[in-house]
């Protein structure tokens, strides 16, 4: 294959794969653990795509998108990365650099298109009042955009890594001072790591809960209801649901997997969940002037997590129910369905992207360490012999098996818990086992980092005591591990983000190398 | 301890709990809203968004001169979370000194001259409370999350 077509396969893989990070599903196929190895594979690199996928997505673990803001995303990250370092011959740490530019760069030109598509809403909302509508066309308008804006990147990327590497030489300092950061990134990621979940556990052993169905069932008791806990309410409803109940669900269900087609930033996740709530809207308004009202009041602004939003939509299908009956007012409607998403955004966001994102990353690495393979970590392919394809592809599969068994779960469980909830279950959210995920997340997240730690500094000794390093050597190693590793805690209490750690680190690498100090040597 | 100021109408959210509440040491929350104040079903649901430990407080804008001043002389670090424009400007005119303020998401109400296209866009009202509370002082910082670019709100609002 020659670099060209390498570099439109490239284009066209992280287009795809950039549809499940934001338009649809969510598996989080596009998370760079997985897409390293496929893009490494296109590029003829897979152990080095999937080394360079697992150390994005480990410096990225926190940088999650809340409420509409964007993080540099690492799927653009690694596809410019694989590109630049199989077609371009960029060295590995060189690539990953030149990768986290292009990470950063998608970031802005992803909240441009989010910005431009929000100028479909008014178009489409006249579509609605004249009785036409059609999402279809707008979803694949809304996904060709993703898909060309990445894939065009990636194409740019490769040009200008070729074009880098064929008219400017080696510069040893800079060669150098980025080999020196890159071998400590995953330092810098297993820290961020330990340092999120040791401050969670922290806050768990220090206080008491705030997520406890007692509570929620306590005070907020309307008329009629006794003592009843949230989840023995949610249960008894379940029995209940009936066959045209269940077909109805289902089909919401099938179609939350498009909640964030058409994202923007003028009402957000609106397309996706007026297209989501259909099915419930042509229950309960069967005279199409109420039928086209309720329609445009469900096109307005939602902000929630692509999970949780199940459980809005069930929710609002129930306001939707009681208001038609004329027992609660369009103001009392709105209001809540603002406070329920919020509330459901806050979990959502919590314990998926905070907490079980970052545990499944974890258990792939598990799954490469049980395997036989920890390469990653020292970049000592020197000493371990060459993983096979289904050892490396086995890591982001058990990572995005486990996110995904626990993601569609919920998906269906919050959509039956916000349909059938109660004001004194808080619509579902207190009956859902949210608050016993959410502690022992943070206790199985804060034990895999301390055995990830515990691995790091295992194989830093293997590895140097293999390679006969001077005692002195490792000594100095040792302390710019041990002092690179406490960094976290001060960035994580600033909330300052690993990216601009990452950078910073290389900046200052390159400096030192070009002040003649020799960093080489001290490289992990 | 007052510690910043914030509007944003889905007050408590991902961008609250994961992004301010670590990164500044955010140990109690004080959400300013007559609405809400006197809603006791969604202050249930604003309090099951708030992570573990961090206190919250409900208070209305007759309360607010009298209970920021206890606040601000507890030794709880406090965040205030308001759900619009016209919290800050009331509190700016009791009296209440407001140097920075957040802005965080101006979104859900409905007809703030849409189109724009913006994360944040700002209404008519919006704009003269805007005008009102810069004129005494108040500077504007307008991002989601601690690490995103801040906003020119002024510019954005076409008041400058």
């Amino acid at each position: 294959m020659t670099q060209f077509t390498q570099i439109l396969l490239s284009g066209l893989i992280s287009g795809i794969l950039v549809l499940d990070s934001v338009q649809f599903c969510q598996f989080l196929f596009s998370r760079p653990f997985f897409a390293g190895i496929i893009l490494g594979l296109a590029n003829g690199c897979p152990i080095e795509g999937a080394v360079m996928g697992l150390l994005f997505d480990l410096l990225y673990s926190f940088a999650i998108p809340v409420g509409g803001s964007i993080p540099p995303n690492g799927l653009a990250g690694i596809a410019a990365a694989s590109i630049a370092f199989g077609s371009a011959g960029f060295s590995e740490p060189m690539a990953f650099f030149y990768g986290m530019l292009f990470a950063w760069l998608y970031s802005l030109a992803d909240n441009k298109i989010r910005i431009i598509r929000s100028s479909w809403n008014l178009p489409f909302a006249e579509k609605i009042s004249h009785g036409f509508v059609s999402f279809k066309i707008l979803f694949l308008r809304s996904f060709a955009a993703d898909f060309l804006v990445i894939a065009l990147m990636a194409v740019i990327a490769g040009a200008l890594a070729m074009l880098i590497s064929f008219c400017i030489p080696h510069i040893a300092f800079i060669e150098n001072g980025a080999r020196f950061a890159y071998s400590f990134v995953p330092v810098l990621g297993i820290s961020s790591l330990y340092f999120h979940f040791r401050r969670n556990i922290l806050a768990l052993s220090s206080r008491k809960s705030n997520f406890s169905d007692a509570k929620a069932s306590d005070s907020v008791c309307g008329a009629g209801c006794g003592g009843q806990s949230g989840k023995k309410n949610e249960s008894q409803s379940a029995l209940s649901i009936d066959d045209s109940d269940k077909k109805m669900l289902s089909a919401v269900f099938r179609r939350l997997f498009f909640i964030q087609a058409g994202w923007n930033y003028e009402r957000f996740q609106n397309f996706g969940f007026l297209y989501a709530m259909m099915p419930f809207i042509e229950k309960i308004y069967p005279d199409p002037v109420k039928r086209k009202a309720a329609m445009l009041r469900n096109f307005q602004m939602v902000n929630t997590h692509p999970v949780m939003a199940s459980l809005l939509a069930g929710v609002v299908a129930r306001l939707e129910e009681d208001f038609s009956a004329g027992k609660i007012s369009l103001q009392r409607l709105s209001a809540l369905k603002q406070s329920v998403s919020a509330a459901a955004a806050a979990a959502g966001d919590r314990f998926f992207w905070a907490r079980l994102k970052p545990i499944a990353l974890q258990l792939g690495i598990f799954a490469w360490l049980l395997a036989g393979y920890a390469g990653w970590l020292f970049n000592f392919q020197e000493i371990y012999s060459k993983p096979s394809a289904a050892v490396l592809i086995a890591g982001p599969i058990v990572s995005i098996a486990v996110y995904s068994f626990f993601a569609v779960s919920m998906r269906w469980n919050a959509l039956k818990a916000g349909y059938y909830g109660q004001e004194n279950n808080l619509f579902g959210l207190s009956s859902l086992p949210l608050e016993k995920y959410m502690r022992r997340a943070d206790l199985s997240g804060f034990f895999f980092s301390v055995a990830l730690i515990i691995e790091m500094f295992a194989f830093f000794f293997v590895k140097n005591s293999a390679m006969g390093t001077g005692k002195n050597l490792v000594l100095i190693m040792f302390v710019l591990m041990v002092l690179a590793l406490f960094s976290g805690r001060l960035l994580v209490s600033r909330g300052i983000g690993m990216h601009k750690a990452a950078t910073v680190l290389l900046l200052a690498a390159i400096v030192f190398s070009a002040a003649g100090v020799p960093l080489v040597a001290f490289c992990l | 301890m007052l510690s910043f100021f914030r509007v944003d109408d889905r007050l408590v959210h991902g961008q609250v709990v994961e992004g301010w509440i670590p990164a500044f040491g955010i140990q109690a929350l004080a959400v300013i809203s007559d609405e809400i104040s006197a809603d006791l079903l969604r202050q249930k649901l604003i309090e099951f968004a708030v992570p573990a430990g961090i206190e919250i407080k409900f208070i209305s804008l007759a309360d607010a001169p009298k209970e920021l001043a206890a606040i601000d002389s507890s030794p709880l670090k406090t965040m205030v979370l308001m759900p619009s424009m016209a919290e800050p400007e009331a509190m700016v005119r009791a009296g209440i000194k407001i140097s920075s303020l957040n802005i965080g998401g101006l979104l859900y109400s409905a007809c703030r001259g849409l189109s724009k296209g913006q994360h944040l866009s700002v209404s008519d009202k919006e704009k003269e409370g805007m005008k009102f509370l810069s004129m005494n002082g108040v500077v504007f910082d307008g991002r989601g999350v601690p690490s995103d670019i801040s906003l020119d709100m002024l510019e954005l609002a076409g008041l400058k």
